[in-house]
């Protein structure tokens, strides 16, 4: 049985591997390619402005994924446990849903001189009656690239802390560190906040990873000449000239390995800041100011929400927006036109939500089988987590082809079977990183307890291990949902026209260009989301509600 | 017996012979067709296109009703984002070895796609487009392109559907008369700066526009047409950077930037940051307009010598499990009841790839009936064609343009 599993789970990500490495180093029989050679490795370093890409990946997601950090621990600290916090994590939770191209065309809409903040003013205040020349977005430097990826990152990290901070005895390490004459702030600063990195490691590496491998965002945000390295890649793959895909596949081995020079810059960084950490508490300083300083971050972390927050009501108002031309403020006409014609859209409607489902729950029992399995063998650990997060490392235009192969090999293309077998693979990765570190964190002496009155190895896990498992279990569920919904490649690739998903119509409509049609494909594309998080919500409640110490863990 | 008569005779059946020999293929084509027809039915053709217009997909819904009710085929439209996907897709079969029951039955392309899958034999391998029946609406002589897909002969491998041509908007309320040759809109950039752009390369569009500028100031055009020689590129194509140097400080964000694709371009002209946008279908403005994304007062034009035109096709892959019903399909669409409503802007305003002079009275006067979009240029307007350069030079022009102005040097 777990060698089916096993199986099923590295067949088709092994092919992935196969899938882009062959085609690197020159082997790619279906074009003819059929002896190794170095071609694709030096037409790809021949890429003009090649270094720069690379420079501006590292550096827009090193930056991105720090802030991103800095960002939501200044936002937990300062709303945690207080009474206003619950607008705040009422949002975390549907922006992680929101796509990044929405996001990207949210942030376009608001900041481009024809933008919605310009509209304010104009031409009342600028007497503009005509958007000015110069500009905020697209930029060259990558902050604006920055600014989209935090909309979607400070929730993210926000919502996983917070499942991190369910399992820790916040209020008494307050108190420890409050009686021993530090402020509160300093208490989370050296108490609290090291505790809760080290359970949303792995989330912040997915963190990084990710803006180094986004595509959506730079296409509308810059920079564009050159643009990141990820952007550089999936254009190879979509050349309509078939042998670029060698190159490309070179270029994705490339990114595996600035993602890997990544990981190692950012555990530098961790020393340092833990150094750091360290002196500050050994000099045993006070830190009376940081208080302020973290109220100013966080001010500023709630600007990526607002942002985002805004995105989503500009992508409502497209929905139903008539014509609409610089400076109005707001649309001439309101239409429901649009939405008229969703309802051939039914069926998809309901495959997306059996296949979040479905998947969600296979890929959230699949992480707890297995890292119950690889518990015991300690680091034996490391070599299954290596491929279980190949989906997530890989550019997908190359990594999706490999799996298909497999697909069309056991003629499973176009079944519900292979549908959510692939989504399962793609939602895997964020289920272990959710899960593991929450997993690792367990107090097993509850167990003890329970073997002591007599439980059985069955009832203690259902009984103990699972309850106390329960808040990282309903965010991985939720993740898996979110990750479900976006997954366009993989979908496209395993439904084979047979199967389509609300994703699927979703992009093909907001492909045509129109606002109107993607404000559209955003609602729907929301919806699955939003009911998971509706549906959980509920579960949550009937469940646990009753268990006081229980009730910081749900998705609020 | 009259020796005469006898000869005459002879004659008279080496001549019916002849005759037999001549009529034949036609002959054949029809009984191959119903033998099609006979396969064909039952079966579910997947039609992989792009899905990003509902004006089109609702076209092929109408074509999916129509070819269940007639001939008993299920027409399932596979939306794509962009056709690169089904070529992946069909790529992934024949690495795997799949050489029926592909998923893909019919695809619609043209240009660098086609010739990408029909240089790695990824096409069904027997010509079969020339023996479809509505074949004989359409005549190869008055429009080569059918025939010749981006220079690249289709060799029946693809059957025509619609056409295309490379057509500017402005907006009417800030632009009193649009430059109509590549050096006065040069001219124009450089007077009014910031207010023109065109798509990122490798966007199709953004590239077609450079093909434009680049038959525009070339001096022979000839070579153009033949696969790129790296000796000849250079001499080619050096008046198209000078004229790209000359404008790129000019551009919209001093070219540190440009759009994505057209409709972000559009999106452009929509908020008046730029005065002017480029698309591949004439009547992309109308319908923008119609739909309430561009302002009332945008019209289209096209330069003074013409601009690219090129047509589109329907290609069978080489593994499509429904072969017979994909070219029913084909034929269903190239018939000139679906090229009619297909041509009418109310229904989708793609125009016709059928030659007037070979339709009945009934069908020529359907189409003369059209409406026109209030910003599509009448059809005297679009005459002037420019044929697409072969589609080698896009890949090299492409290396060159990021070369010079995408590596941020």
């Amino acid at each position: 049985m777990v060698c089916i599993l096993a199986l099923a789970t590295a067949l088709p990500v092994i092919a992935g591997i196969v899938g882009v490495t062959a085609p690197a180093i020159g082997l790619f029989p279906p074009l003819g390619f059929v002896s190794p050679s170095l071609d694709p490795a030096t037409v790809f370093l021949a890429t003009p402005g090649l270094a720069r890409a690379v420079l501006i990946s590292l550096g827009t997601g090193l930056s991105a994924t720090s802030l991103a950090v800095l960002f939501s621990f200044a936002l937990l600290v300062t709303f945690e446990g207080a009474h206003r916090s619950r607008w705040l994590r009422r949002l975390a939770g549907p922006l992680i849903a929101v796509p990044y191209s929405t996001v990207a065309i949210g942030v376009l809409f608001l900041l481009a001189p024809s933008g919605w903040l310009m509209r304010l003013v104009s031409p009342g205040l600028t007497g503009f009656d005509r958007p000015p020349l110069w500009a905020l977005v697209p930029d060259g430097s990558g902050a604006v690239l920055c600014l989209g990826l935090l909309v979607k990152e400070v929730p993210f990290l926000v919502l996983v802390s917070l499942a991190a901070l369910a399992t820790l005895p916040v209020r008494r390490l307050l108190a420890t560190g409050m009686s021993l004459g530090y402020g509160r702030t300093a208490s989370w600063l050296h108490l609290v906040l090291p505790l809760v990195y080290r359970r949303i490691r792995l989330p912040v590496f997915a963190v990084l990873v990710f803006s180094l491998s986004v595509v959506d965002m730079p296409r509308l945000l810059g920079p564009m000449l050159p643009p990141p390295l990820a952007v550089l890649i999936v254009e190879g793959f979509e050349d309509t000239e078939l042998a670029a895909r060698l190159p490309a596949s070179f270029g994705a081995l490339l990114q595996i390995l600035m993602t890997g020079a990544a990981l190692v810059i950012w555990r530098i960084g961790e020393w340092l800041c833990g150094a750091a950490l360290a002196r500050l508490r050994r000099g045993g300083f006070r830190l009376a100011t940081l208080c302020a300083y973290v109220r100013a971050l966080a001010a500023c972390a709630t600007l990526p929400i607002i942002i985002g927050c805004t995105g989503l009501v500009a992508a409502a108002l497209w929905s139903v927006a008539g014509p609409w031309f610089f400076p109005a403020t707001l649309p001439d006409a309101l239409t429901w036109r649009f939405w008229m014609r969703t309802d051939s859209l039914a069926p998809a409607l309901m495959a997306s939500i059996v296949i979040a489902a479905v998947a969600s729950l296979v890929a959230v029992a699949l992480a707890l089988l297995a890292i119950e399995l690889t518990r015991p063998r300690g680091r034996a650990g490391v070599f299954w987590q290596v491929w279980i997060f190949a989906p997530i490392l890989l550019p997908q235009a190359g990594f999706v082809p490999g799996l298909q192969m497999v697909l069309t090999m056991t003629w499973l293309e176009g079944t519900w079977l292979a549908m959510i077998w692939m989504h399962v693979l793609f939602i895997l990765p964020y289920a272990w990183l959710i899960l593991a570190p929450a997993a690792a964190s367990l107090d097993r002496r509850h167990g003890q307890v329970a073997a002591s009155l007599g439980a059985g190895a069955w009832r203690r896990y259902r009984c103990v291990t699972l309850p106390m498992l329960a808040p990282a279990i309903i965010t991985a569920l939720f993740v898996g949902t979110s990750v479900s919904v976006a997954l366009y490649l993989p979908s496209l690739f395993a439904g084979a026209g047979r199967i389509t998903t609300m994703t699927l119509e979703a992009v093909a409509l907001a492909s045509g260009g129109s606002r109107a049609m993607a404000g559209v494909a955003t609602m729907l594309q929301l919806l699955i989301p939003m009911l998971a998080f509706a549906a959980l919500q509920t579960v949550w409640h009937l469940r646990y509600g009753r268990f006081a110490g229980m009730r910081a863990g749900g998705l609020h | 017996m009259n020796p005469f008569r006898t000869r005459h005779h002879i004659m008279r059946m080496v001549m019916s012979l002849m005759m037999m020999m001549l009529a034949s293929p036609t002959l054949a084509d029809d009984q191959d067709f119903s033998t099609i027809l006979e396969t064909a039915r039952g079966q579910t053709v997947y039609f992989n296109a792009w899905g990003g217009d509902d004006k089109i997909n609702d076209y092929i819904a109408w074509a999916a009703d129509e070819m269940a009710q007639r001939h008993g085929i299920t027409l399932k439209h596979v939306k794509l984002a962009n056709t690169g996907a089904a070529v992946s897709r069909i790529l992934a079969e024949r690495a795997a070895g799949r050489s029926t029951g592909g998923s893909v039955d019919l695809l619609w392309v043209n240009g660098e796609n086609f010739a990408a899958l029909k240089r790695n034999d990824l096409l069904r391998s027997a010509p079969w487009a020339e023996s479809l029946p509505s074949w004989r609406f359409t005549d190869a002589d008055a429009l080569p392109a059918i025939r010749l897909d981006f220079a690249v002969p289709t060799d029946g491998l693809e059957s025509p559907w619609g056409r295309a041509q490379l057509v500017f908007a402005y907006d009417s309320n800030n632009l009193a008369s649009p430059p109509r040759t590549a050096d006065n809109l040069a001219a124009y950039i450089i007077s009014t700066p910031g207010r023109f752009t065109y798509p990122q390369p490798p966007d199709f569009v953004g590239l077609s526009f450079l093909k434009q500028i680049l038959i525009e100031t070339a001096v022979d055009t000839a070579p153009l047409y033949d696969p790129v020689q790296p000796a000849l590129f250079d001499k080619m194509t050096a008046p198209l950077w000078r004229w790209l140097d000359s404008v790129t400080p000019h551009l919209w964000r001093g070219g540190r930037a440009y759009p994505a694709n057209y409709p972000m371009q559009r999106q452009l002209l929509a908020d008046g940051e730029v005065d002017i946008a480029i698309a591949f279908n004439p009547a992309d403005a109308s319908s923008a307009i119609e739909r309430g994304e561009l302002p009332a007062s945008v019209r289209s034009y096209i330069h003074a010598g013409g601009t690219i035109a090129n047509v589109h096709f329907l290609a069978i892959p080489f593994n499509a499990n429904a072969p017979e019903a994909a070219q029913i399909v084909a034929n269903f669409l190239l018939s000139p009841e679906a090229q009619l409503r297909k041509a009418d802007p109310r229904i989708w305003g793609d125009p016709t790839v059928l030659a007037m002079h070979r339709l009945s009275e009934q069908d020529k006067a359907g189409f003369d009936a059209l409406p026109r979009g209030v910003a599509t240029l009448s059809e005297a307007d679009l005459a002037r064609t420019l044929a697409e350069p072969h589609p080698s030079w896009m890949k090299a022009i492409e290396t060159e343009w990021r070369r010079r102005y995408a590596s941020g040097g």
